[in-house]
């Protein structure tokens, strides 16, 4: 572990000068009420550093940056910025500290043009008659010192720029404000790979005019490829912070997930002859692709790509929750027409979505009535009339939820007040309830605790035991490569590589699913980002 | 302890309220005043009843006052043309539950937003009612008030039976909502539609359902309405739709908790009845009386605001 006020390492050797600790937080707690969120958390960045900032979804990061940011005050804890101490008590202080925040939904308004987003929320320039002109803000938006060089018209819309585009305006954004630190959360996350490097060079850029990033990533080969310093943040504890070159992934993921990789996926068995969902030239409303795909009896199917690679449409086209185009549909050998959830219930298709709150659960309504919600027939008391034996409910679901592990001592409260993994779960549970035989999964583990995720897990290789066929859908890559039995790997709504999962490795899937530009065939050949990282 | 006064704070203010005017109030606990207060609680019973239902699945209906009206003009007029008077409550009915279609496919399959939707239906309607009634008062004369009018204004056991009309919808419809599938569909839609559509709910259906006993609720209002004071005319009826909305949000801070249900929609009618009815005999000037009815509303939206935060700590 390093200390944080010396520090000679590798980036003074680029800075020309001694790195300075030009800004630190000590000590840093909060609670929200009933959990402790962030427990002593020290954090420093040095003048002119990438410092990545590493963690499980709910590991604190997000609360810790909103802390800097001024949205939430620390309960306890100090910040100082060169030595001395600050008080972020809202957005505004912050901001005048010479912090600044580019958040992952970028904060612009589509409709505006560039020089109006680059003003939001900044004092404009104005004219003679203290007016507000598009032209004054023209020629302020173009005199940003140091900006990163954009070659695009600022009168468009800014919604008619890529998001690489919009990236860079929003980093001139921050820039115009003259910032000592810039904190970016997830940049990458909807970037190709071709616009993540084109990002790197702006964050070069950046690091050279001395400004310092701190960069928050789930993407690891990123941080070794851009960052000078990484802190790793589990369950709102500081594990540890660290020179890039004195880690690498393998220890990295062990101090994120506090275990190592082999204990968290259970073993599976191979997937079974028999199909149980066959895609037949399916083609979705958004992408106009056609997809063919084959589920066995007992496979876990997984399906990763970028954000915006059509796997979330796909799941959904399946599922009938999004419309199809064309293409046929068979389910156990039997061609079926799937219009809507109803009719995939029906035909034992389940379907996990990605957003838990939004589409998963009815958060407000019991847990028992959550669970007994896609299987009402199943709980009838008599068989004609559609009402509810509620005793044998509540025996169902009281049972099921045991044999899952789901701790909760009432279970007619609203399912609000379960935490994360058991939400997800409950939404499992429902459809064990309904006996479903096919499961799509969104992202099933997304901001859930790891004790949950084993368990998840171990359910999803149960499923698939019991002869379910599975689709994974995850950008969590070690995820997909530790359950699936096969991977495909989708892009701009087609599925463009079909591995089977012995022979995956994850830096060849991540860099599978970055790279759109190369050919197909090139699955052999190494990616360049982990064999820098290799030889260290 | 905060959880109780949450959950329950509706009802022990009523209980106090009531037991506060039965003790200084002696005309109030006169039993004729007690019977009186019974029959007022049916027409606005009724439309809260009528709100209720679209406010479970998340929308609202502006047009249940247009509706009433215009099913009692129908009704009137259907008794004054010499039909029997079940076909003419039954045809009044039907035109309520016809709207009710009407809007529950606008709203339901066809996604009108309910809030304008229903004010744009709501003016439709009213402005068939005045077309229909020439602007006049249709007034039932005597040969036909014997039965109809009993419907209005006369009681059974001292009872009224305007009151166990009403029950007679409400008692139904607290059944459909809190035991049937459908029932289990509507909470999930109010909780979550997106969430209930991925579980196969049928939600445009349930939605226009809503609408539909909407509807039917609303026209039972106009029947009564037009049965107890032998007269019908066009009219918005905003006076009850307001009364209506306080009595929904009053149940909504009650027991559950931002949560419309049939139960606590009930207590608020009988809240703001007695409320009412208590500043009558206090001989208080009727503009203070509406000043309370508004003042209720507000507090009601308060309270459930109030006790959902007292909840969620």
């Amino acid at each position: 572990m390093l200390g944080s006020e010396i520090g000679p390492d590798s980036t003074a050797e680029k800075n020309m000068k001694t790195p300075k600790t030009i800004f630190e937080a000590r000590s840093i707690v909060k609670d929200f009420p009933g959990q402790r969120v962030l427990n002593e958390v020290d954090f420093d960045i040095r003048e002119g550093e990438i410092h990545a900032l590493v963690g499980e979804n709910g590991a604190g990061k997000s609360t810790l940056i909103k802390i800097f940011a001024g949205i939430y005050r620390p309960d306890r804890g100090k910040i100082f910025l060169n030595g001395k101490t600050v008080e972020f008590s809202n957005a505004w202080k912050s901001q005048q500290a010479g912090l600044s925040f580019i958040h992952q939904e970028l904060n612009i308004i589509p409709h505006l043009s560039v020089a109006e987003n680059i003003f939001l929320g900044r004092k404009k320039p104005r004219n003679l008659l203290r007016l507000v002109t598009l032209k004054k803000m023209l020629a302020a938006a173009k005199h940003i010192p140091d900006a990163i060089s954009l070659d695009v018209d600022f009168r468009t819309p800014i919604s008619m720029l890529t998001v690489i585009q919009q990236w860079k305006v929003v980093i001139n954004r921050a820039l115009a404000a003259n910032p000592r630190i810039i904190f970016m959360d997830e940049p990458t996350a909807s970037l190709t790979y071709d616009e993540v490097k084109e990002l790197f060079r702006s964050i070069q850029h950046l690091r050279e005019r001395g400004t310092a990033i701190v960069y928050v990533s789930h993407r690891m080969n990123e941080i070794f490829e851009i960052a000078d310093r990484v802190t790793v943040l589990k369950d709102g504890v500081k594990v540890e912070t660290a020179s890039v070159k004195d880690t690498d992934m393998k220890r990295l993921f062990q101090m994120m997930l506090g275990r190592n990789l082999e204990e968290i996926f259970p073993e599976k068995e191979l997937p079974r002859e028999e199909v149980v969902l066959q895609l037949d030239r399916l083609v979705t409303k958004k992408f106009g692709k056609e997809i063919n795909l084959t589920l066995h009896k007992g496979e876990i199917l997984g399906l990763t790509g970028v954000v915006g690679s059509g796997r979330t449409e796909l799941g959904r086209s399946i599922f009938g929750a999004d419309q199809k185009l064309k293409g046929d549909v068979y389910v156990f050998g039997k061609k079926v027409n799937i219009q809507s959830p109803q009719d995939a219930i029906s035909q034992s298709i389940a379907f996990v979505p990605e957003e838990r709150h939004r589409e998963g659960l009815v958060l407000p309504m019991s847990i028992i009535h959550n669970v007994t919600l896609a299987s009402f027939q199943k709980f009838r008391r008599w068989a004609k009339f559609p009402v509810f034996d509620q005793k044998r409910e509540e025996t169902h679901v009281t049972k099921l939820l045991g044999s899952i592990d789901i701790r909760s001592n009432d279970l007619n409260s609203a399912a609000t007040f379960l935490s994360g993994g058991n939400q997800q779960k409950c939404v499992l549970g429902k459809w064990l309830t309904r006996e479903a035989r096919i499961f799509i999964f969104d992202e099933p583990t997304r901001g859930i605790d790891i004790g949950s995720r084993v368990a998840i897990y171990k359910l999803i290789v149960e499923l698939a035991k019991q002869g379910s066929g599975i689709i994974l859908i995850s950008s969590d890559l070690s995820e997909i490569l530790g359950l699936s039995h096969r991977i495909l790997i989708m892009d701009r709504g087609e599925i463009k590589h079909d591995i089977p999962s012995g022979q995956a490795e994850l830096a060849t899937i991540m860099k599978l699913c970055l790279d759109f530009n190369r050919p197909d065939e090139s699955d052999e050949s190494m990616p360049k980002t982990s064999a820098q990282k290799e030889d260290q | 302890m905060k959880y109780i006064i949450a959950k329950y704070g509706t009802i022990i203010t009523f209980i106090v309220m009531v037991l506060f005017f039965m003790v200084f109030l002696p005309p109030f606990r006169s039993q004729m005043n007690l019977v009186n207060i019974l029959g007022q609680t049916a027409i606005l019973g009724l439309f809260s009843i009528a709100l209720t239902c679209p406010l479970k699945v998340g929308d609202i209906d502006f047009s249940i006052g247009a509706t009433a009206s215009l099913c009692g003009i129908a009704a009137a007029m259907l008794l004054l043309k010499g039909i029997d008077i079940h076909w003419a409550i039954g045809i009044s009915l039907a035109i309520g539950i016809v709207i009710g279609i009407f809007n529950g496919v606008l709203v339901g399959y066809l996604n009108f937003d309910s809030f304008i939707c229903t004010i744009g239906t709501s003016l439709l309607i009213f402005g068939i009612a005045m077309g229909l009634t020439r602007g006049q008062n249709i007034f039932l004369g005597s040969e036909i008030s014997d039965k109809f009018g009993l419907l209005g204004s006369s009681n059974v056991r001292g009872i009224p039976i305007r009151f166990l009309l009403m029950t007679l919808f409400a008692i139904p419809i607290w059944l459909f909502h809190a035991y049937t599938e459908t029932g289990r569909g509507i909470e999930a839609i109010a909780g979550n539609a997106t969430a209930a559509r991925l579980y196969g709910i049928n939600v445009n259906f349930i939605k226009m359902l809503s609408f539909v006993l909407s509807g039917l609720c609303a026209s039972a209002a106009g029947v009564v309405i037009t049965s107890s004071i032998m007269s019908a005319r066009a009219a918005d009826n905003l006076q009850y739709i307001l009364g209506a909305m306080a009595a929904c949000f009053i149940g909504a801070s009650t027991m559950r908790i931002r949560q419309f249900h049939i139960g606590g929609t009930i207590l608020g009618v009988f809240f703001t009845v007695v409320a009412t009815n208590g500043f009558i005999i206090l001989m208080v000037p009727s503009y203070v009386t509406k000043i309370v009815t508004g003042t209720i509303l507000l507090i009601a939206i308060l309270l459930s605001i109030v006790a959902t935060k007292f909840i969620e700590k």
